[in-house]
Order: structure tokens, then C-alpha cells, then sequence
């Protein structure tokens, strides 16, 4: 379990490492000062904030009718 | 998302929203259009199925409409510079949604099975009526800020380039594909709690009307 949990961090670690030596350094500083990929980021966190939201009202309806059902045929 | 995209100025790589956000206004119209269609066939059959279709589409579609306005706020907010401009495609669908809110407020305020559902139909083929020529056709008509409005070239003429399409288009259909689906799973919540209420009888309104004697609530 130890020895696993210390792979998957060295893994990750090493992915690291490689990208800051391989990064397009231009596409980097575009990134940075365009900011406009948060917007997308933003977008993308509402959207599945909002599904998960419906999600837990769809839910509460069904937990509902369970009930209902167990009333009417018990 | 993590395709190559066009370098524009303003958008840079926001443009990657439109993976998202435009989707969601296809996925709503369609939905509407579905409400349309099974309104006026509740008309034609009387059928509560349908109603209840009709109206299930339309919760469906102001759930893609919401997530819709409020992305669409969200890159306004990088692009435009503003959470909310007064732009018509805007106003347009922020008069529309609240119509279709409105809708459901109607629909819960009317006890009678059979009343709710023909008023339901009607305004519903109404709104729809009024919804969508408020959103393609005046903001084409006026200016706008949107791209494909008023004058300005859609993002389809030069922007969209081939490998954009190439995950647009799937994307369109995925998230049209999640409003169907999402639509019958309030569909069949609501079927059962019909069902519960007055067992299969209950859909066809003559049944019904020897069934239930008085007014239902629901």
C-alpha cells in the first residue's frame, strides 16, 4: 500500500519535471496573460454544478414517490 | 477542448466555450420544439401522455436555457467585458425564459387535470411562438453581439476552422442527446406519480372523468 501510494506521487512527480522542460514557453505566456481559458474553465464548472444540481432535485422527486409507493401497496 | 484552436483577438482561447455553450441553446430549442409538438398532439389525442411530455421538455429546456444564460454570462464577462450587456439575443432569451418559468408557475396553478393540461398546451404553443423569433430573428434584424447577428459574420463563416467542427458538431449532438434524456427521466417521475394517483385510466380523459369525480390535486 505504501510502496503504491509513493509510485503514483513519484509518477506525478516526474510528469512534472518533464513538462517544465518541454513547455512551449510562448504558448505558455499566451495562456497566462490571455486569462480567458479561466472563462472556459468557469463555464465548464457551472455546467456541472448545474446537472449535479438537477441531479439531486431529480433525486429528492423519486425518494418522494418511493415513499408514496410504499404507502400505497403496504 | 484541448484541440487546436484559431489565435483571434478578444476570444484567444474562450473560443473553446463554444463547445459548450452553444450546444446548450440547441440542446433547449430542440427541447422546445419537442414541447411544441407534443402540446398540440395533447390537442389532437387528449392524451395526459402527452402533456406530460410536453411539459417535461420544457423543465428539461429551462434547465439547458439557465446553464445556457448563465455561460453565455460568463464569457461576456472575458470577451465583452460586462456580465450582462443589453444586447437583444440577451434580452431575448432572458424574456423568454422568464416565459417559460411563467409557464410552470400557470401549469402549478391550475388544479384540473384536464384544464391544466389544454391551458398548458395552448400557452405553450404560444410561447414557443413568441421564443423563437425573439431569439434568431430580432437580434438579426438589429445590432447585436452576438456572431450571425446584425451584420456580424457568424462564427461558422471564418472563425469555426475544420478541426472545430470536427468536436462542435458531436458536441452538439451529446449534449442535444443529455436534454433527451434528461427530459425522460422527469417524464417517467412524473408518469409515475400520475399512475400512483389514478392507475393507467388515469391518461385517457375519459376515463378519467368516470374515475375521479372531483377535481384532482397533484
Amino acid at each position: 500500500m505504501k510502496n503504491n501510494f509513493f509510485l503514483i506521487i513519484f509518477c506525478f512527480l516526474s510528469l512534472c519535471i518533464q513538462a517544465q522542460n518541454t513547455a512551449d514557453e510562448t504558448a505558455a505566456r499566451f495562456l497566462r496573460e490571455s486569462n480567458s481559458l479561466y472563462a472556459v474553465i468557469t463555464i465548464l464548472v457551472t455546467i456541472f454544478a448545474g446537472i449535479i444540481l438537477f441531479l439531486i432535485l431529480q433525486d429528492k422527486k423519486i425518494s418522494k414517490l418511493e415513499k408514496q409507493l410504499k404507502a400505497k401497496y403496504q | 477542448m484541448l484541440v487546436t484552436v484559431p489565435e483571434l483577438p478578444i476570444l484567444h482561447e474562450s473560443i473553446r466555450s463554444l463547445f459548450y455553450h452553444v450546444p446548450m441553446w440547441f440542446a433547449m430549442t430542440l427541447m422546445l420544439l419537442f414541447s411544441c409538438i407534443f402540446s398540440i398532439r395533447y390537442l389532437i389525442t387528449q392524451n395526459l401522455y402527452d402533456d406530460v411530455i410536453a411539459f417535461s421538455s420544457v423543465k428539461a429546456a429551462l434547465l439547458f436555457g439557465c446553464l445556457g444564460l448563465v455561460t453565455g454570462m460568463e464569457w461576456a464577462r472575458t470577451t465583452w467585458g460586462a456580465w450582462w450587456v443589453n444586447d437583444p439575443k440577451l434580452m431575448g432569451a432572458a424574456v423568454g425564459l422568464l416565459l417559460y418559468f411563467a409557464y410552470i408557475v400557470l401549469r402549478g396553478s391550475i388544479d384540473d387535470l384536464d384544464r391544466r393540461a389544454r391551458v398548458a398546451s395552448v400557452t405553450g404553443i404560444m410561447f414557443y411562438a413568441i421564443f423563437i423569433p425573439a431569439i434568431f430573428i430580432v437580434p438579426r434584424l438589429t445590432d447585436s453581439l452576438h456572431p450571425g447577428n446584425g451584420g456580424n459574420p457568424g462564427f461558422s463563416s471564418y472563425d469555426l476552422d475544420s478541426k472545430m467542427r470536427l468536436i462542435f458538431y458531436p458536441a452538439v449532438i451529446g449534449w442535444t442527446l443529455l436534454a433527451g434524456w434528461i427530459m425522460t427521466l422527469i417524464a417517467r417521475s412524473r408518469l409515475i406519480e400520475l399512475e400512483l394517483l389514478g392507475g393507467k385510466e388515469i391518461f385517457y380523459s375519459k376515463n378519467r372523468m368516470q374515475k375521479l369525480q372531483e377535481p384532482a390535486h397533484v
